[in-house]
């Protein structure tokens, strides 16, 4: 699947958090995304 | 204070949020705060708060409307109201009128030669046409 490189401005905090060796920063904001779309939730 | 980040989105995802007219960046930025507050993911608050921010555009696109309709019809009526002026005062007035601007007032038309003579050409008497003329110049400006 193509990827696009986004940039956003976030809160600090929110940018440290992301940028924590552990977190995988890209792969999280997809699967909350894909877990929005696919409405896993129901709205 | 906010910090600039990247991050590398699917492609799909991007154009789901297009299709839906959702604020990507704002979408983001309220799901990331949920996450790293250590809030369980509320789907329905995170949409509720894009319908909020989604109405929130759409009042202040329809305000943005609202005050170009108002101006264009304002442009349109004065535009009208101008055409009238000139319809009902003729063509020699408004001719006299742009040839003798620098003339304010009926008596410094009359007092002036040039005013005179185009007066008569126009098959006017001299004091007529000057009436006519700042008559019209009157109704002009009170549009």
């Amino acid at each position: 699947m193509s990827k696009s490189r986004q940039t956003f401005s976030l809160d600090e905090h929110v940018v440290s958090y992301l940028q924590q060796d552990h977190i995988n920063a890209s792969g999280l904001v997809n699967r909350l995304v894909i877990m929005y779309m696919r409405e896993e939730v129901e709205i | 204070m906010t910090k600039v980040t990247s991050v590398n989105l699917d492609e799909d995802a991007i154009e789901y949020f297009q299709s839906e007219n959702i604020n990507l960046s704002a979408w983001i930025r309220d799901i990331m705060e949920q996450r790293v507050t250590g809030q369980d993911v509320d789907i329905k608050q995170v949409r509720i708060r894009e319908l909020e921010r989604e109405r929130e555009d759409c009042v202040l696109r329809i305000e943005r409307i609202d005050e170009q309709l108002d101006e264009l019809r304002d442009r349109q009526e004065a535009e009208e109201y101008v055409e009238e002026v000139e319809a009902t005062f003729g063509e020699s007035i408004i001719k006299l009128d742009k040839e003798f601007q620098a003339f304010p007032t009926e008596t410094r038309m009359r007092r002036s030669k040039a005013f005179k003579r185009r007066a008569e050409e126009e098959g006017l008497t001299p004091l007529e046409a000057a009436r006519k003329v700042i008559a019209y110049r009157e109704a002009v400006n009170d549009e």
